[in-house]
C-alpha cells in the first residue's frame, strides 16, 4: 500500500469522530439543546449556537443524494492511479441534510440512483487508517474503488 | 419602472490585457497593460485615480506565492503606477467582492475614480490546483483556502470540489426535473464559444477561432460525469480593469457610462462537506442573492434584457437563470434551446461568451459585457435596446451580483 489516498488528519473538534472511524463506528454530533444531528463536527450547533454536542452513533444507513465518475483531471497521484472511479454524496437516514461523501464501493456508474439505499462499511486506505464508506445495499462490496 | 435611488455609482472605463495560456509575460506587466488601458478609456490621466481596489487571490499556486508574478496587490500596482491614492483594499474572494466594494467606496466619497483590477494566472504545466496532497498521507494546503479543515472530510476520497463541485448538482438537477442532459446543455456551451469568437479579446478568439459542434462537445474528454472538458472554462494568464465614479463625475467623461442600479453580495453557507456539491445548498445561496439584487435595484427579472451570468462552469449558468427568476426552475434547458440565448434572441446570456467562451478570466469577461452593453459600446457585439442588464459574478460565498442601467438611477 504504498500509494494511497491523501490521509484525514483530525483536529480538536474532529478528533473524536476519527477516533470512532478507527473504532468502525460512524459518530456525528447530536446537540443537547435541539437535539439536531451535525456533521461535519463542529465548534457550535448550527442552528442554535449550543455547545453542548456530544457524538453518538449512527444506524450508517441512507441513500445516495448525488453522484459523479471522475474520469479525467484528478490531481493526486492515487486517483490519478485508479481513475475513472466514483465519487458522491450520500444523505443519512437519521436526518434530512447529513451528508457524507462516498466512492461506493463495488458499484458502476451505471448502477447509481439518487435514492439508492446505501450502508456504510469501513475501508483501509493505508495501513490501519479507516474511512467510512457508502455501498449500494446488495451491491458486492469491493476493497477497490472502482 | 420606479429605479432605486440608492446608487450613485458608475462604470465609465475598461482595459484588459493581452490574454495567454501560460505566463508568457509577467502578470504584474500585464496588469499595468489593463490599467493603463482602462485609465486611458475613462478619458482620465494617471493621477486622477486615488482608489485602487483588487481580489488578490490567485485562484492557485504551487507554493509559491509572488506579488506580480502569481498575483497582483494594490500595493503593486500602487508602486507600479506611482500613483498616491487615498483608498487601498485587497479583498479575498472573487473580483465579485472587490467589485462591490469598489462602488461602495466611490459612494461612500472614499475617493472619486476607484481603479478595480483582477489578475489571473495561470501556471502553464498542468498543474492547477490550490489543495495539493502529497502522499506522505498529509494534505499540504499552498494557497489560502478558507475551507481547509474540510479537506480532511473529502480528500480522502478524491472528492475535488471544482469540477466535483459542477457534477454533483448537476447529477441532482437532472434526477429533480429530468432535465439536463449533456444534449441540452451543448445549446449554452456551442454559444458561448460562438460569442467568445466574437469578442477580439478572449483567449478562443486569439488563438483558436474555431466554433464547437455538437459531436465536438457530446464527443468531448469526461472530466467528472456529466462534465466534460467543455464544460470547463480554459485556463489563461491575463489581466483586466475598471474605473468606477460616481454618475455625477461620469457625466463629464467623454464616453457613455454603465450606471449600478442594484448590488447584492453572497454570504457564507453553513459549514458543511456539500456546501459546493450540493444543488439546494446552491440554489438557495443564488436565490438569496437573486432577492436581495431585485430589491435594491427596484425591478425584477421580466426588466432585464440581457445576462451576464458566470459560468466557470456550464452549470453554473443554469443555477444563476433559475435562481433569478429569469426562467422558471426546472426549464432553463429547455429555454437555452432554439436561440433564446443568442445575442439575438429573447435573452442573450453571456454576449461576450463569459468564461466558457473566453477563457478563466473569472468574470472580468461578465462585468465588461454588461458594462459595455448598456453604455452601448459593444460594437458588433451590441444587443438593441439594452436598457438594463444583470451581472452575476462567482459563486456561493465569494459571488455577488449587479444590475447596470443606461440610465443614471
Amino acid at each position: 500500500m504504498s500509494l494511497h489516498p491523501p490521509l484525514p488528519v483530525a483536529d480538536e473538534i474532529s478528533k473524536p469522530y476519527w477516533d470512532g472511524i478507527q473504532d468502525r463506528r460512524l459518530l456525528v454530533q447530536r446537540c443537547a439543546g435541539c437535539e439536531r444531528l451535525q456533521f461535519p463536527p463542529d465548534a457550535a450547533c448550527g442552528a442554535c449556537a449550543s455547545t453542548e454536542l456530544a457524538f453518538v452513533e449512527m444506524s450508517g444507513e441512507g441513500a445516495v443524494f448525488s453522484f459523479s465518475q471522475t474520469v479525467s483531471g484528478a490531481r493526486h497521484p492515487y486517483f490519478q492511479s485508479i481513475s475513472p472511479y466514483l465519487v458522491g454524496m450520500v444523505e443519512l437516514d437519521e436526518q434530512k441534510g447529513l451528508i457524507f461523501p462516498s466512492n461506493f464501493p463495488g458499484s458502476e456508474y451505471s448502477d447509481l440512483e439518487i435514492g439508492a439505499a446505501v450502508k456504510v462499511e469501513f475501508q483501509e486506505i493505508a495501513n490501519g487508517v479507516l474511512i467510512p464508506q457508502f455501498g449500494l445495499v446488495g451491491a458486492a462490496g469491493s476493497k477497490g474503488l472502482k | 419602472m420606479t429605479t432605486s435611488n440608492r446608487h450613485s455609482a458608475a462604470f465609465v472605463g475598461f482595459g484588459e490585457s493581452r490574454v495567454f495560456r501560460g505566463p508568457d509575460v509577467p502578470l504584474g506587466e500585464l496588469t499595468v497593460e489593463a490599467s493603463l488601458e482602462a485609465i486611458k478609456d475613462a478619458g482620465l490621466e494617471l493621477s486622477q485615480i486615488d482608489g485602487l481596489v483588487c481580489t488578490p487571490d490567485a485562484p492557485f499556486s504551487r507554493g509559491r506565492s509572488a506579488d506580480g508574478i502569481e498575483f497582483v496587490s494594490t500595493s503593486f500596482m500602487k508602486n507600479a503606477l506611482g500613483i498616491h491614492p487615498r483608498w487601498c483594499a485587497d479583498v479575498p474572494g472573487t473580483i465579485a467582492n472587490s467589485t462591490l466594494a469598489a462602488i461602495r467606496a466611490v459612494e461612500a466619497g472614499e475617493c472619486n475614480y476607484a481603479l478595480l483590477f483582477r489578475a489571473l494566472h495561470n501556471p502553464g504545466s498542468g498543474k492547477y490546483g490550490h489543495t495539493e496532497e502529497k502522499n506522505s498521507g498529509e494534505i499540504e494546503m499552498s494557497g489560502p483556502d478558507a475551507n481547509f479543515a474540510i479537506e480532511q472530510f473529502r480528500a480522502s476520497y478524491g472528492l475535488y470540489p471544482p469540477a466535483d463541485g459542477a457534477a454533483l448538482p448537476w447529477s441532482q438537477y437532472q434526477a429533480k426535473y429530468g432535465s439536463g442532459s449533456r444534449e441540452q446543455m451543448a445549446a449554452l456551451v456551442i454559444q458561448s464559444r460562438k460569442n467568445g469568437l466574437a469578442y477580439e479579446g478572449s483567449y478562443w478568439a486569439r488563438y483558436k477561432p474555431i466554433e464547437l459542434s455538437i459531436d465536438d462537445y457530446l464527443n468531448a474528454r469526461m472530466v467528472s460525469r456529466p462534465v466534460s472538458i467543455f464544460d470547463c472554462d480554459i485556463p489563461v494568464q491575463g489581466a483586466g480593469a475598471f474605473i468606477i465614479t460616481t454618475a455625477e463625475r461620469a457625466a463629464d467623461l467623454a464616453k457613455p457610462a454603465a450606471y449600478v442600479h442594484g448590488i447584492a453580495d453572497g454570504v457564507p453557507a453553513r459549514r458543511s462537506i456539500t456546501v459546493d456539491e450540493a444543488l439546494e445548498e446552491q440554489m438557495e445561496q443564488n436565490r438569496d442573492i437573486g432577492r436581495r439584487l431585485w430589491a435594491d435595484a427596484r425591478c425584477g427579472p421580466a426588466d432585464i434584457r440581457l445576462a451576464n451570468l458566470y459560468d466557470g462552469f456550464s452549470i453554473m449558468t443554469i443555477l444563476w437563470m433559475e435562481a433569478f427568476g429569469l426562467c422558471g426552475e426546472g426549464e432553463a434547458f429547455d429555454f437555452i434551446q432554439g436561440g433564446t440565448i443568442a445575442p439575438s434572441g429573447r435573452l442573450p446570456i453571456n454576449p461576450s461568451g463569459g468564461n466558457l467562451g473566453g477563457g478563466r478570466m473569472h468574470g472580468i469577461n461578465h462585468l465588461m459585457d454588461g458594462m459595455l452593453q448598456v453604455a452601448g459600446r459593444s460594437g458588433a457585439r451590441q444587443v438593441n435596446n439594452v436598457d438594463l442588464a444583470v451581472v452575476a459574478l462567482g459563486m456561493g460565498w465569494a459571488a455577488g451580483a449587479l444590475v447596470l442601467g443606461k440610465s443614471p438611477v
